[in-house]
């Protein structure tokens, strides 16, 4: 079995990167999290801060290191999406007021600090705007030496979910996600096109139900106030569960397909804004800059969720867990 | 007279190493609580060490000297992209041979300096860039609760009318028109010190002779690092007969606002990707309902700008090299 994967998770919690948590937080021998950095994004910095200390307790892992970001995009006022989430970020569950503290470290230096000692290279899980990650890469380039892999959750090919041509993270801090795009390394991209397949449904929730453990029904009862404004909004069957994605694909790679094509992303202020322009076809004949997903086994995802939260009904299952290597 | 706390934010550069120069000479009315660098005038790690050189020079090797940005927000400058040589020489410094520095670099990112200089700052604290704002754009978006303890930023940058780097922009703003944006749009109090200002400053023969004649290592390096603008294939702006001691008005400003005239106005600068890229746009004559966000200066007294400088400069012929106080009358 091979060593579990140094990774920084980047996220603004919100209930999918809430989930992204607790996917990580099962699978201790597949990732040794080095921290959870926040920015603001779906819901402003201080709840997204809070969100991601509520995610490792609700799991008994006040071990985490989680660290407070940027506030706001590069150029312009956050744009929030409580619409979706609920003004905490976390509709229709109360969870008990964090009693673990944020670390005193502001999370780009906590990234530049760590990346640039690292003995091993380490890979960045982004689920958010990329303001953090932007910033880290303008003070300190040669952080990108020390990186495995960058997984970005932004973008789409086709439709946008906060205009109609930009997916939200990408739109939040278009200048940062260029910034990403253009800085050398081949980023691998979890756009809408995939993760608009992975929805729940009724009958995921019952299995959720189930599993019979606090966590997989705090989860249900999370999914089940957020699930109608994606049906509602985007005619999806169900919630998409977008940032899930990203920690999906670190532990299966094998359940997405893609392809190596160029992204770039509209920093203008007219109507493109914050879009990504994925070259599919290659009509631009412009060296790749990114991984970009088109494809994914939604039955093969669901099956892999389904079996990270069934680990939460048994602890010492989740410490001492030897399979799905 | 209550001294200004400041930070200068510098790319060094000629201009740059003088502006040190003059801050330097100058600790009655300035208390320099730290030099930043940033990627401008030449890379990073050249403008840091030449900020060293600048400040062993002046016999001041206490001063804090960080190393910030190696690059600009949308990378128009990085370590592989600078391009100022044909102004400021491979060295950054002209023909001014300055030995490499000893005094130490300090550890932490200048970002990181500027952040935590002012969040535990008792009193509020001037920025005085003169190089891609990038540094401070980058401290902004970390931190944006450090905007109650900035005075103000006295930065050099922008212009009026035409530009010198493009037919609309000014270097500084060209390089990082995205920090430049965050900058103007941050509600800091700003004065904006552009090219309009700075072309009225110009080195003359004259002036040149008069520092020659002060006969000391400083005087000797500026000759040595002003002459570059003054050599026979120097590329000037049209119109520009000698060295524009661009950064330089930063601090007579700081020293002495009386010397300049201006207005409060609305800036904003053009993050397009157009020929427009960096330009501040700045609307003197209120056509727009914006709210002023800068103090744009568009006159400099120039005779007591040289007078101011050159009564600096001299301080320096008493054994500066020897003594860091620096207590002179």
């Amino acid at each position: 079995m091979s060593k579990p994967l140094p990774l920084i998770l980047d996220c603004d919690p919100g209930i999918d990167d809430f989930i992204a948590i607790l996917m990580i937080l099962a699978a201790p021998e597949r990732f040794n999290l080095l921290g959870i950095t926040v920015t603001g994004g779906n819901v402003s910095l201080n709840y997204t801060a809070q969100n991601a200390l509520k995610a490792c307790e609700l799991v008994g892992r006040p071990d985490i290191k989680v660290y407070a970001g940027c506030p706001e995009p590069i150029l312009r006022e956050l744009q929030i999406e409580d619409e979706v989430y609920g003004e905490t970020g976390l509709k229709g569950v109360d969870l008990p007021k964090p009693t673990m503290a944020l670390q005193r470290s502001h999370a780009v230096d906590f990234l530049i600090d760590t990346l640039m000692t690292s003995p091993q290279k380490v890979t960045l899980a982004t689920t958010a705007p990329l303001t953090n990650v932007a910033i880290a890469l303008v003070r300190e380039p040669r952080i990108l030496d020390h990186i495995e892999e960058i997984v970005t959750m932004g973008g789409s090919m086709t439709l946008g979910n906060i205009t109609p041509a930009a997916e939200y993270n990408f739109y939040a801090d278009p200048e940062a996600a260029h910034i990403l795009y253009t800085c050398g390394k081949k980023i691998t991209t979890v756009g809408l096109d995939v993760t608009h397949q992975i929805v729940t449904s009724l009958e995921w929730f019952s299995r959720l139900d189930a599993l019979d453990n606090p966590v997989a029904h705090t989860l249900a009862t999370m999914l089940r106030a957020f699930y109608e404004y994606d049906m509602k909004k985007f005619g999806l069957a169900g919630g998409a569960l977008h940032d899930p994605c990203v920690i999906g694909y670190l532990l299966n790679p094998a359940l997405f397909n893609g392809k190596d094509v160029h992204i770039e992303i509209d920093t203008s202020f007219g109507i493109g804004r914050g879009r990504s322009i994925i070259d599919w076809w290659h009509k631009r004949g412009l060296p790749a800059n990114s991984h970009v997903f088109s494809e994914v086994n939604v039955e093969g995802f669901f099956d892999l969720l389904t079996d990270l939260l069934a680990r939460y009904g048994n602890r010492q299952h989740i410490l001492t867990n030897e399979e799905n290597t | 007279m209550k001294k200004i706390p400041l930070i200068l934010d510098c790319d060094p550069g000629l201009d740059d190493a003088i502006a040190l120069l003059f801050a330097l000479a100058s600790p009655e009315e300035i208390d320099l609580l730290g030099v930043t660098t940033v990627v401008g005038n030449g890379p990073v790690q050249q403008t840091q060490e030449n900020a060293r050189r600048i400040c062993e020079l002046a016999a001041r090797p206490d001063i804090k000297v960080f190393q910030g940005c190696p690059r600009t927000l949308f990378a128009k400058l990085s370590s592989s992209t600078y391009s100022a040589t044909d102004i400021h020489g491979e060295t950054g410094l002209g023909d001014c041979k300055l030995p490499p520095p000893s005094m130490p670099l300090q550890p932490q990112h200048a970002v990181s300096f500027i952040i935590e200089t002012l969040l535990n700052a008792s009193e509020k604290i001037t920025l005085a860039p003169s190089g891609s704002l990038t540094n401070i754009a980058c401290a902004l978006i970390m931190e944006p609760r450090i905007k109650e303890k900035i005075d103000k930023i006295v930065l050099m940058g922008g212009v009026i009318g035409l530009g010198n780097i493009t037919p609309t922009a000014e270097y500084n703003f060209y390089c990082d028109p995205q920090a430049t944006y965050v900058v103007f749009m941050s509600g800091v109090p700003i004065v904006m010190i552009g090219l309009d200002v700075t072309r009225q400053t110009q080195t003359s023969e004259e002036w040149l002779h008069t520092i020659e004649a002060m006969g000391t290592p400083v005087s000797q390096a500026i000759i040595d690092m002003l002459s570059y603008y003054h050599r026979p294939d120097a590329i000037l702006e049209p119109g520009v007969t000698g060295g524009v001691l661009h950064d330089p008005n930063v601090i007579a400003y700081l020293l002495k606002p009386a010397l300049y005239k201006g207005r409060h106005a609305y800036v904003e600068i053009d993050i397009s990707s157009t020929i427009m890229a960096g330009r501040s746009t700045v609307d003197w004559h209120k056509k727009l309902s914006f709210q002023p966000n800068g103090y744009v200066i568009n006159e400099v007294d120039t005779a007591g700008f040289f007078d101011l400088l050159t009564e600096r400069l001299k301080r320096y012929t008493h054994v500066m090299k020897k003594d860091p106080t620096c207590s002179h009358s």
